[in-house]
């Protein structure tokens, strides 16, 4: 198991570090390549707790798709704005993100601390998952148990991407609007 | 040796084949493209290194290498040197699941199963591979961008925007496979199409000539290579590599033909199986090939034969034919195995709705050449606003001297993007 | 115990390094003598006028959003597809009803006229 914890530190040194540059790199290109970096590195944790399937869709939803969607847009920035130099003019933005980031940190550290999410992963049965995992196969354990036990839950995800594409005509609606 | 490093030892080896054997696949089939694509012409093709011009490969490689690798000022150096590797990394790592012999009569044993002719049987099988093609937009998209100049950003976009269409469709159209197979796993679904005795070509006719179609516009190739359209954008994403860097892209583009061949051999016409004669050792990986090969030939033929569509053509045929139909095939092939039907419902409502879309477009052609007759001239096509017709005045009998062909009454086109 | 996932990772490693040691070798070779002219960005002979990074046609967000939303309808039948067996006609209610609510939005994106590209 060595080497599943030395993996496991490397990966959350990569994801920190992505998430990071997230964050601090000033051309909006090399931020969005941190995040697919970190989308990566998330998609690699799932790998390492046996969740194929979701490391999997991981990749082709995030990486593969939302990603792509930023890559539309940082690309058709003018050079001249794409990266902003001089004085952030919003000051207050760094008080407030430091100060929400201590209130994650500390309620994560708690949690971790607390072992309570631990606790509640044993509640829903985490042991019998990875049986059921071990005896169906990644896709089919996630595919029975969302069909079985989560159809509802399922069929509103369609109703969620109906909004989702009205929002993204109303978006658009300027320039699908002219032709009519 | 534990089993562990037997697994281990198994996979580097594997890998290392794999990886060889597809770079020297792209470089042979760049060769066999310029040769068959020769013949369509009417001419020979390259014929001078070596015999049959077999040496060709070797040759442009070592020119490849050789020739001045410009980065312009404009670009943006780091992404502009990676995003070819990106490319090519995307492109490889995605056959690893692909089975290319046969695996019914395989042991059992950890040190069998690592040797078994494949990289690795995941679980996810089909899903990786879409996953892992989804990112292969990056690699074009940035080396576009990177390039700063209009014609690869231009390309990059128009590529992104291309690939991102069709692979919705790829994506559905395979589930109906899915749904007979009732597994992901590359080597499960030639297992199942063994249990059940047909390939699932016959019970998804619709799903396969939507993947075909879907797939060659994810690869780029014609008649969907409008990133890299000549006329228009010089070439696309690819206006300012060269040499070496210009090759990786090459290769990439080839080594995904051979990965969405590889998915169409595999979930449609039973990958190494050829009704019973893959019992002959050794045989199960040429029946594979062939296959392969039959697809890869056929890429060609269809660049030597179709005209390119038009960007408002591609994205019309994207979302409003390929993903509506793809999805029809999905409910149609979810009633038919929910209710047990046999192989040839499902099969005979694919050909049904085929039959059904060559009617409509059949007709919309008479229709056309009727309308044409009557008129005597040739019908407006329902062109986007921003193609601008012009008419070029038929050339008169004393301009024209013989041999000359007169330029063609039909109006020329001169696409502009909006 | 070896997850069948690791021979991946080993294609992968190997991969890595042969595209690493394809780019170093784009530096190695080759003859370097650029010139002004050369490095300019390819304009077909003319002298660039403007940066490439304009406005685009929102159509390509628009694209870019809907592929999301239909990605993840893919995503989501791909599981229900190869269960459809086992869940037999619950599995094919389930299929019609994500299929029936998903095709209002797309009919009417399509008379939005979001799929016609000028």
């Amino acid at each position: 198991m060595l080497l599943h914890q030395i993996a496991f530190y490397v990966l959350a040194a990569v994801a920190i570090a992505s998430a990071l540059g997230v964050i601090s790199f000033r051309s909006a290109v090399y931020s969005m390549l941190s995040l697919i970096v970190n989308l990566m590195s998330l998609a690699f944790f799932f790998l390492m707790l046996q969740a194929i399937f979701i490391g999997t869709i991981q990749v082709l939803i995030y990486a593969g798709a939302v990603m792509v969607l930023f890559l539309f847009v940082v690309t058709m920035l003018a050079p001249d704005t794409e990266s902003v130099g001089g004085r952030n003019p919003l000051r207050w933005q760094w008080g407030a993100g430091i100060g929400l980031g201590i209130i994650l940190a500390g309620g994560l550290i708690l949690a971790v601390v607390n072992g309570s999410l631990a606790r509640d992963a044993h509640a829903v049965g985490a042991d019998g998952l990875a049986r059921q995992v071990a005896l169906h196969g990644n896709v089919e354990a996630f595919g029975l148990a969302l069909f079985h036990g989560f159809s509802f839950p399922f069929e509103i995800t369609s109703v969620l991407l109906v909004i989702a594409v009205l929002g993204a005509v109303v978006l658009g609606r300027r320039i699908l609007g002219r032709e009519e | 040796m534990s089993d562990v490093a037997w697994i281990v030892v198994a996979a580097v080896v594997k890998s290392a084949i794999a990886i060889g054997a597809l770079l020297t696949i792209f470089a042979y089939m760049t060769l066999v493209e310029r040769r068959v694509i020769a013949r369509f012409q009417r001419r020979v093709g390259p014929n001078r290194a070596g015999p049959l011009g077999l040496l060709q490969p070797l040759a442009d490689g070592m020119k490849m290498a050789f020739k001045e690798q410009i980065i312009p000022t404009k670009a943006r150096r780091l992404i502009f040197v990676l995003s070819p590797a990106i490319s090519v990394f995307v492109a490889l790592i995605a056959f690893a699941v692909v089975p290319l012999g046969n695996t019914t009569t395989w042991g059992t044993s950890p040190v069998a199963i690592a040797w078994a002719p494949f990289i690795a049987d995941l679980n996810v099988g089909v899903l990786y591979m879409l996953a892992i093609s989804s990112l292969a937009v990056y690699g074009i998209v940035l080396g576009g961008w990177s390039s700063g100049n209009h014609y690869s950003l231009l390309g990059a976009l128009r590529s992104a925007a291309q690939m991102v269409s069709y692979e919705v469709s790829i994506g559905l159209a395979l589930a109906g496979v899915l749904m007979l197979s009732g597994t992901l796993s590359m080597v499960g679904i030639v297992h199942a199409q063994v249990a059940q005795g047909i390939w699932f070509i016959l019970a998804q006719p619709l799903a396969f000539v939507l993947y075909a179609i879907a797939a060659t516009a994810e690869v780029n190739r014609a008649p969907f290579d409008l990133p890299e359209a000549e006329q228009e954008l010089v070439a696309g994403y690819l206006t300012e590599f060269s040499g070496l860097r210009w090759s990786l892209y090459q290769m990439a583009e080839y080594i995904n033909m051979i990965t969405v061949s590889s998915i169409a051999a595999t979930l449609f016409f039973g990958g190494w199986t050829l009704g019973g004669l893959e019992g002959i050792p050794g045989m199960p990986f040429v029946w594979y090939t062939i296959k392969v090969a039959i697809f890869l030939f056929i890429f060609i033929w269809v660049r030597a034969t179709l005209p390119r569509i038009r960007y408002d053509q591609l994205m019309k045929v994207g979302w409003q034919a390929l993903l509506p139909l793809s999805i029809i095939n999905l409910v149609f092939t979810g009633l038919a195995v929910a209710l047990g039907w046999p192989w040839w419902a499902s099969g005979l409502f694919g050909l049904g709705v085929l039959l059904i879309v060559a009617v409509v477009l059949y007709n919309r052609l008479r229709l056309r050449q009727a309308m044409e007759r009557q008129s005597g001239e040739a019908v407006p096509l329902a062109l986007p606003s921003s193609v601008r017709l012009v008419r070029i005045a038929p050339a008169t009998a004393s301009e024209s001297g013989d041999g000359v062909v007169a330029a063609p009454a039909a109006p020329a086109e001169s696409v502009t993007t909006s | 115990m070896v997850a069948e996932y690791v021979p991946v990772l080993i294609l992968m490693g190997l991969v890595f390094a042969f595209t690493v040691a394809a780019v170093l070798v784009t530096f190695v070779f080759g003859p370097k003598k650029p010139t002004p002219e050369k490095l300019a960005p390819y304009e077909c002979g003319i002298q660039e006028i403007e940066a490439p990074q304009q406005r685009f046609p929102v159509k390509y967000l628009v694209t870019g959003m809907l592929f999301i939303i239909f990605d993840v309808e893919a995503a989501s039948l791909i599981p229900l597809s190869i269960l459809m067996r086992q869940l037999k006609m619950t599995g094919f209610v389930e299929l019609i009803v994500f299929a029936v609510v998903l095709t209002v939005p797309f009919v009417y994106v399509w008379r939005k006229g979001a799929f016609t590209w000028e």
